[in-house]
């Protein structure tokens, strides 16, 4: 197995891109640097089971290999493959007609400061019991909003990075992502 | 799985066992180019129906169709080209949906793209109603168009109606200062009696002998079979297309006329 032991760690995801055009063993970099960070990104934005999110990935990085050529180089590797993956992932829920639900699983200590830092939390509440309420406040968010709010404070994305990958402008990023702030601080502020 | 290096050997054995390549960089430039153009297509079909806005809509007298016996209804109805206002939104839609999908559409604004649209549409069809295209589309439509008469232009429908004291056609000839030869759609000839014929004061004076080969509608009443007593006048825009094939009667094909008529 050549490949991802040969290619600097440094080298840049745009940079892997072109080396993928020359060789396609060198697309298993792309997938050792981004599975784990779409697996959790699907797994946020859906309820899928992890076998089922497997499979999905593989289509994901399969439609990635076939569409790599149309990778613009103005916006960044992740947001593109990023873009992809959702829309992969919208398509699979039409094909099966369900709709996606969240399912946090896991909300992390750094993740919950981040939410916590935004969102006023309070900070006596136990740390276990903070995140269950976070991730219970976002589950009952309208899907559209709770994607915003996993991409901005989970995925610690920028409206720009957001902007290229739910394909809307950052102007209604913004205003989607106040709006979303708004819902959430009212289902955290209930009792 | 998802942590260990099969499930990254996995997909590139899979890409090399299915020869799976990289789309080239062309499919993407000509998908890309064939949206574009797409869109530019649909963006020039609605500034044809814009073209035909602005040309149906000259001429439009509000005092006449009331005199003619329009109702309210009957005025907004032949006031605003309904038909090709609802045409050109959905070409400037499909136009609209096309930008959008443009590897760079998602960035603008949808409102300004969509009043960019509409104000391309609004000077391109001013362009193309100014080089005449307007009366082009219009005179084609009128000769193939099926119901043109009560979608496309539906003056000419109201006018269609004899019984209701409307009359319209192509004036083939004028006999004299009372009396012209008319020819409707069905290519039936009248005689229409102009000597009582009178104009509301704000509409423009009309001179019958400019109105030859034109088509025009009547109102008053029907006085026989083929003859109808005119009250007055309107020359509508439009409609020379669906009154082509009566104004092509010659002295041949037309029957002798009678000779109380002369």
């Amino acid at each position: 197995m050549i490949i991802t032991e040969n290619i600097d760690e440094d080298l840049s995801d745009e940079e892997v891109v072109n080396l993928v055009l020359e060789d396609a063993n060198c697309f298993a970099v792309v997938i050792s640097r981004y599975k784990v960070k779409l697996f959790n990104y699907i797994r946020r934005i859906t309820n899928i089971r992890e076998e089922d999110v497997e499979d999905l990935l593989q289509e994901i990085f399969l439609k990635v290999y076939l569409n790599i050529n149309s990778f613009d180089q103005t916006m960044k590797f992740s947001s593109w493959i990023y873009a992809i993956a959702r829309n992969q992932t919208i398509s699979h829920f039409r094909k099966i007609k369900v709709r996606p639900e969240g399912y946090l699983e896991v909300i992390d200590d750094e993740m919950a400061n981040r939410l916590k830092m935004d969102f006023d939390l309070i900070d006596h509440i136990d740390k276990k019991e903070q995140q269950a309420r976070i991730a219970k406040a976002l589950f009952k968010l309208k899907s559209k909003y709770r994607e915003l709010i996993i991409l901005k404070f989970i995925e610690e994305k920028s409206y720009q990075e957001i902007s290229d990958i739910i394909k809307k402008p950052t102007g209604t990023v913004g205003s989607m992502l106040n709006k979303a702030k708004e819902d959430l601080r009212k289902i955290l502020s209930q009792k | 799985m998802i942590n260990n290096n099969s499930f990254d050997q996995e997909i590139v054995k899979k890409i090399k066992d299915k020869n799976i390549e990289p789309r080239p960089r062309w499919w993407f430039s000509a998908r890309n180019s064939g949206i574009w153009l797409a869109g530019l297509i649909a963006l020039f079909l609605g500034s044809i129906s814009t073209a035909l806005i602005i040309y149906l809509s000259t001429g439009n007298d509000i005092s006449i169709h009331r005199l003619a016996g329009a109702s309210s209804l009957d005025l907004l109805l032949l006031s605003v080209p309904f038909f090709w206002l609802a045409i050109s939104a959905v070409f400037v839609y499909l136009a609209y949906v096309n930008l959008k999908n443009t590897d760079h559409g998602y960035k603008y604004s949808p409102w300004l793209i969509a009043s960019s649209l509409l104000g391309a549409s609004f000077i391109l069809g001013g362009v193309l109603y100014t080089a005449g295209f307007g009366k082009t589309i219009d005179e084609m439509l009128g000769k193939k168009m099926p119901f043109y008469e009560y979608l496309a232009n539906p003056r000419v429908g109201f006018w269609m109606q004899e019984n209701k004291g409307r009359l319209s056609g192509v004036v083939l000839e004028k006999i004299n200062d009372k009396k012209v030869i008319l020819a409707d759609h069905n290519r039936k000839i009248w005689l229409v009696d102009i000597s009582k014929m009178k104009q509301p004061k704000d509409a423009p004076k009309i001179f019958i002998d400019n109105l030859i080969g034109q088509p025009v509608g009547f109102f008053g009443d029907k006085k026989g079979e083929a003859e109808f007593g005119a009250k007055g006048i309107f020359p509508f825009p439009g409609g020379s297309g669906f009154f082509d094939h009566a104004r092509k009667i010659d002295d041949n094909q037309r029957r002798p006329l009678p000779p109380e008529w002369r």
